[in-house]
């Protein structure tokens, strides 16, 4: 069934047909909050407050304006960034640290680092994070970003080469050497 | 090794979401829930007037009915008292 459809049958009043949309976004909105929040317990939380949110205020999801993709994704950021104000959150992953256990040098220096650049993200301002996080994470192209976020795509591209550069402190020894 | 190749790397190594098979279920219970209170029809303008109102408009229907105050009030100033502001 046709998105738009859907969602102006949710807006007539069928809300079953809501349910649609929370099955085929669900994924990608957790794994959305979850980069940003770095908790997939706290995702799953703040993914229900998006869900419901969405539903609340579907009335004033302009088609003309966005998909509805990037109109979901907006509330998924803005609430991942009050989940982040409401509470200090430590970024973990458990899988990693198992693996971690078993894995030969190489990797386990791999995986360091990615703990190390998993750090250096938790450490950087949310306007920075939440960027990076749709651009590399979540593949999204620069102009649903710059809707995401409500800047401009020259903003975009500029927070995402000054995370970069700071990322490359936490990846210092690694650039060049390894293959 | 270039920071491109090794963003791709971190983003794959990133555990999978998997989603728990009630999560749609208990999203659904607290929009039913929402609903019954009358939260998802709340009271809009476009019910009303068949159009989303934005500030442009706000501004345009204002602004026409200070015209079309002062023309009344033009027009009962000479009709009723026999003076004309205009003139």
């Amino acid at each position: 069934m046709d998105e738009n459809k859907v969602i102006e049958c949710v807006i007539q009043g069928d809300v079953n047909s809501f349910g649609l949309l929370v099955k085929r976004y669900q994924r990608p909105v957790i794994a959305l909050v979850r980069d940003v929040v770095g908790d997939l317990h706290l995702a799953e939380d703040v993914a229900q407050e998006v869900f419901l949110a969405a539903f609340k205020k579907i009335h004033t999801y302009n088609p003309a304006k966005g998909c509805f993709s990037t109109w979901l994704f907006t509330i998924a950021r803005n609430k991942s960034v009050n989940a982040i104000k409401r509470r200090r959150i430590r970024r973990v992953f458990p899988i990693q640290e198992e693996r971690r256990k078993s894995a030969p040098d190489d990797q386990l220096q791999r995986r360091e680092l990615f703990l190390r650049l998993d750090a250096a993200l938790e450490e950087l301002p949310i306007r920075l994070r939440t960027v990076f996080v749709l651009a590399v994470f979540h593949e999204l192209p620069y102009e649903e970003i710059a809707r995401i976020e409500g800047i401009r795509i020259g903003t975009v591209k500029s927070r995402i080469s000054r995370v970069r550069k700071k990322l490359i402190v936490a990846m210092n020894g690694y650039l060049g050497e390894h293959k | 090794m270039k920071q491109e190749e090794l963003e791709k790397q971190w983003k794959q190594q990133r555990p999978i979401v998997e989603v728990d098979p009630t999560f749609c279920e208990s999203v659904m219970r607290h929009v039913r829930n929402a609903s019954r209170r009358g939260m998802a029809r709340q009271w809009r303008w476009e019910d009303w007037i068949g159009v989303r109102p934005t500030v442009q408009g706000a501004l345009w229907v204002s602004a026409s009915l200070v015209g079309l105050g002062r023309l009344l009030w033009m027009i009962h100033s000479i009709l009723f008292q026999g003076v004309c502001y205009s003139c």
